[in-house]
């Protein structure tokens, strides 16, 4: 076990996968010489040269689709888009051709593509640098979609993502990319897809939380404890698409009660999903409406004081988790 | 390959500006075929020439006749060579035109009959059997008998399609995933019917109602058939705005 920051442990999985395998490679804005808007591929210039780490005109749908085609053709291409908000001039190529090319032509042509991205609020960047948009690529099918909170999950999410032969979309969160983690030194440390982490066990309500958003659950979850003697049951998905509805179902039935918490907008949300495939699977087992704790309906806003009164902070999520107990204590 | 309308997206852009930059051994061939869809180039492009569009951005473009099968050969042939010897990407615009509506379902208002009709003097295939028939290249018996295959071939094509089997409502899920360490199994999410719904991971080959659910939407595929209307037609209909629904079902 080596203590790492979140990007020092995002590097590594690339790094190693670059060694252990000829054709997975690097590609985006900013990537090489600059060595990474966020410093995520710091020193991967230096180790694998030009050909394998390579700058990109600011060019997205392109950038994505060159992507597409590498990964049609046999390589493994690891692309970064500079942020989520630029995600969006790429989906032509993630939605249209990555996500459905393998169904168009029945299996026969495979894209193993990953494209990372970090998003969220909090560092004052605006409504065109921070957003959340995890709910929108967890609706496409033919995409996996992966949003690690911990340095040890986003360096084993990322090696898997880089293995399969699947498109992955890798949502990173810019305010984690500084926080430390125990990361397993094991070359060969991959998490699988589609297993959530129970970060806390409790009996009496269970916390969704999704990216930054699991930390905040656990502060709550502390909160809870200790100022009202309430037992939360805090999971991270670790992956949206395929979701572990079968671990939160589990814990719903022990709980009877949900909150789900996430920094994107409420509607049509990763919460609301989460809502209604646990409304559909265990509506017995609710002894109060599911909560949902999301960032405010509104552009993200610039001002400080606004921007964190938009995103969700443990004090939403304490106050969501007692809204299910009302009348049961 | 791609048509002059496509040159209007910012991936047109974005593609030349990085074939130039890093050198890429392609040869861009354009299609200009005077009409993006339903819209004629000088209502959808401020440069009509397009082999200068990409100019600015580090691809020379050339224009060639796209009626000519010879001068087409020779223009794209020197520039594959650029594209091989000396990784310069090139774009080659085709000048020519398209006989047909952009769909079944297109009425061709935007242009006259005369115009398409001037075009057709010009056909490329049928000026290159006469300049082969001209000197002696072939005879009209082999343009009669390669008409004859063609025509064997596209038949054969159609029977073939047509007498294959509709896919297995059981198959709508596959192939959507590699399955593999991420994936292990039928992976879907399909809130259509609770009983369906069975998990993301696996689930059971359709059984019950979900089964009875499927093969009441694969009845509507079929429909087409039933009432002996063309996929055309069918085409039309939608493009029309015209509920499918609409049609009596037989």
């Amino acid at each position: 076990m080596a203590t790492l920051r979140m990007r020092e442990a995002l590097r590594d999985a690339m790094a190693e996968e670059m060694r252990r395998d000829e054709s997975v490679y690097v590609m985006g804005e900013d990537v090489a010489v600059f060595q990474g808007a966020f410093k995520v591929t710091e020193g991967l210039l230096d180790e694998f040269g030009e050909r394998r780490v390579r700058d990109t005109p600011i060019s997205e749908n392109t950038i994505v689709g060159i992507g597409v085609g590498s990964a049609m053709g046999g390589l493994r291409p690891v692309v970064e888009l500079m942020t989520v908000n630029f995600a969006l001039l790429a989906f032509d190529q993630m939605i249209n051709h990555a996500a459905a090319i393998p169904y168009m032509f029945n299996g026969e042509a495979r894209v193993p593509l990953v494209v990372r991205m970090p998003g969220g609020g909090g560092h004052q960047l605006g409504p065109t640098h921070s957003h959340s948009f995890e709910a929108i690529f967890l609706q496409v099918p033919g995409l996996l979609v992966a949003c690690p909170s911990t340095p040890a999950d986003g360096k084993g999410l990322l090696k898997a993502a880089i293995r399969d032969d699947n498109p992955v979309i890798f949502i990173e969160h810019e305010t984690l990319y500084g926080a430390r983690g125990e990361v397993p030194d094991d070359g060969d440390h991959l998490l699988q897809f589609g297993q959530a982490a129970v970060r806390t066990e409790g009996e009496d309500v269970t916390i969704v939380g999704v990216l930054r958003m699991a930390h905040v659950a656990e502060q709550a979850a502390t909160t809870l404890a200790n100022d009202h003697g309430v037992g939360a049951e805090v999971i991270d998905p670790r992956t949206l698409r395929p979701l572990d509805l079968d671990t939160i179902v589990e814990s719903v039935r022990k709980t009877n009660r949900l909150v789900i918490v996430e920094e994107g907008w409420p509607h049509g949300g990763v919460g609301a999903n989460i809502a209604a495939l646990v409304t559909e699977q265990a509506f017995d087992d609710l002894d109060a409406p599911v909560q949902r704790v999301t960032g405010a309906d509104v552009p993200m806003p610039y001002s400080k004081r606004l921007e964190q009164s938009a995103i969700p902070h443990h004090e939403h999520v304490v106050s969501a988790a007692l809204a299910t107990l009302e009348g049961a204590r | 390959m791609f048509g002059d309308g496509a040159s209007n997206t910012g991936n047109f852009g974005e593609t030349m500006n990085l074939a130039a930059l890093w050198r890429l051994p392609v040869v861009f061939i354009l299609e200009n075929n005077l009409y993006g869809m339903g819209t004629a180039v000088h209502r959808h492009s401020a440069v009509t020439d397009f082999s200068k569009k990409a100019e600015g951005l580090g691809i020379p473009g050339v224009r060639a006749d796209g009626m000519d099968v010879l001068a087409m050969r020779e223009t794209v042939t020197e520039h594959l060579r650029l594209a091989r010897e000396e990784r310069r990407p090139t774009l080659v615009e085709a000048f020519t035109y398209r006989y047909r509506g952009h769909s079944a379902a297109d009425p061709e208002v935007y242009r006259e009959q005369e115009e398409v009709e001037e075009w057709q003097k010009k056909d490329p295939i049928a000026l290159f059997r006469d300049r082969l028939l001209a000197e002696d290249v072939i005879s009209d018996d082999d343009v009669d008998e390669m008409r004859e295959r063609i025509e064997r071939t596209v038949v054969e094509a159609v029977e073939f399609a047509d007498a294959s089997p509709e896919p297995e409502l059981d198959t709508l899920y596959e192939k959507l995933y590699v399955v593999g360490d991420q994936v292990p199994g039928w992976y879907a999410v399909d809130e259509r019917a609770p009983q369906a719904f069975a998990g993301e991971r696996e689930r059971d080959e359709l059984s019950g109602e979900a089964k009875k659910l499927a093969e009441a939407g694969a009845a509507y595929g079929g429909q087409a058939a039933a009432t002996g209307r063309s996929d055309g037609e069918a085409l039309a209909d939608r493009d029309e705005g015209k509920a499918i629904e609409e049609e009596a079902p037989e």
